[in-house]
């Protein structure tokens, strides 16, 4: 594996042989294309674990602007389930512009407890939690 | 009730479980033959929409023409059906269970129960066949995995209805009519021109082999365009979508070049067969520009291989495949 696994905190995909795949390789001996059953190579592994590092630095940017009082806690969780406006705001039902503004801790504070079950089945996540940021 | 149905792992969802409801249906036929015919090499690269923060690239024809495509080159009918009430969509597809007809779906791959955690991501896209119900649960024949899975009435129903861009709307698919005797190889040829045309004739900028020289040329700017790690990631997440996105490897190229070899031995065309070779070593080089490529992608790395370099090999690529599709028109 290319990349170091011990001290990656993103460190997020499975043992290698745990995931197996339709390839289509080039197989020196026969000289043809031939199709195998395998896990990727380390090389296309890196790619798959650099798309999750990419959503862990964003998790933890969103967790940040949080603490800070910039965010409103559903944005966190957005960004933990690698979850975009798109596709939240039609989860719960609402225009993309009001989840928005409910990015904002003021207005998130104001919210009401219907509205914020919606935000926790549409996150993943208990309504208890919904402040924890875990 | 369980339908004799052949499981089959395949390369790319669509194509693959095309092919074995086909395959259900006695065709016999490929996935890699599946794919030709229905022209699904392509290449596009449009920066201005971003797909996962990243520019859209996109090695295959647009999602459902693979399906779309196969079927009316060989002659086949299938029905498909949207359903404005999932209630609905469950029902309907009881009835085929009922009737004996596996059925096709359209699902969001996300709450999957099956789905590799490493590969967890709101896609919308994604295809699989029921072959069969049990109680309350659903017998699954998803190509992406090696054995079939199971699914409940529940967790089916919520991924034929995910939110998000390009929502399924329950969409299920099976085939009504299929004729007794199928021309495969005038599905073949159809197939070959499409995709002939769709590479290298389309007068768009950002679409086949115009499009991988219009990518060649950008990419060297990516860097002081956007700084290191973004031009780190954007090459990563053409690596994945090369490598990861159920192509089978090199941007489908691969799968390409055995279906060109089952052409030509098909269409009892040697010429057509030399040139699957040709494709076969293009993929060679794809794959050696995603193993340069991959070396940008390590944990807090640096650029290890310039993106001029990586620009090179595409700018050959561009020529190498425009070449080919070229030499092919002459000999079908």
């Amino acid at each position: 594996m290319t990349t170091n696994e011990t001290d990656n905190p993103y460190w997020q995909i499975p043992e290698k042989g745990s995931t197996l795949e339709v390839l289509y390789k080039y197989d020196e001996k026969s000289g043809e294309v031939v199709r195998i059953t395998d896990s990727h190579d380390d090389d296309i592994r890196a790619v798959t674990q650099q798309s999750w590092e990419f959503y862990g630095e964003r998790t933890e940017n969103a967790r940040k602007l949080v603490l800070e009082g910039k965010k409103s806690p559903i944005y966190y969780y957005m960004e933990k389930i690698g979850m975009e406006i798109n596709v939240l705001a039609p989860s719960v039902s609402l225009p993309k512009w009001k989840v928005k503004r409910h990015f904002k801790p003021k207005i998130y504070k104001k919210l009401k407890r219907p509205i914020l079950e919606k935000y926790a089945t549409a996150l993943d996540v208990k309504f208890e939690d919904l402040d924890k940021l875990d | 009730m369980i339908i004799d149905f052949q499981h089959e792992q395949g390369a790319h969802c669509e194509s693959a479980t095309t092919t074995n409801l086909l395959i259900h249906q006695g065709l016999k036929i490929t996935e890699p033959l599946v794919f030709g015919i229905s022209a699904g090499l392509f290449f596009s690269y449009i920066p201005l929409v971003k797909l996962q923060f990243a520019p859209l690239f996109s090695y295959r024809s647009m999602p459902g023409k693979i399906f779309s495509r196969a079927n009316k080159n060989l002659g086949v009918t299938m029905k498909v059906e949207k359903f404005k009430n999932p209630v609905d969509s469950m029902s309907a597809l009881d009835v085929q269970m009922v009737k004996g007809n596996p059925v096709g779906l359209q699902v969001g791959v996300y709450h999957l129960p099956y789905w590799p955690p490493e590969y967890k991501q709101h896609y919308n896209m994604h295809n699989m066949v029921i072959y069969g119900k049990e109680g309350n649960e659903y017998l699954v024949s998803d190509t992406v995995l090696p054995e079939v899975q199971r699914i409940t009435y529940d967790g089916l129903m919520k991924v034929r209805y995910p939110k998000g861009p390009f929502s399924p709307s329950g969409k299920m698919y099976y085939p009504v009519d299929v004729p007794k005797n199928i021309d495969m190889n005038a599905a073949i040829l159809k197939g070959l021109k499409k995709n002939i045309y769709e590479m290298t004739e389309i007068p768009m900028w950002f679409i086949g082999t115009k499009g991988i020289r219009y990518l060649s040329k950008k990419l060297a700017t990516w860097p002081e365009k956007h700084g290191e790690k973004t031009a780190n990631y954007y090459l990563g997440q053409l690596l994945r979508m090369q490598e990861l996105a159920g192509s089978g490897g090199a941007g489908h190229r691969f799968i390409y070049a055995v279906f060109m070899a089952q052409a030509g031995e098909k269409l009892n065309n040697p010429k057509l067969v030399d040139l699957s070779k040709e494709m076969a070593d293009i993929a060679k080089l794809w794959r050696h520009f995603s193993i340069l490529g991959a070396k940008n992608c390590k944990y807090r790395g640096g650029v290890e291989t310039s993106f001029v370099e990586l620009s090179k090999i595409l700018g050959v690529l561009a020529d190498r495949e425009h070449d080919l599709f070229k030499r092919m028109k002459k000999v079908i």
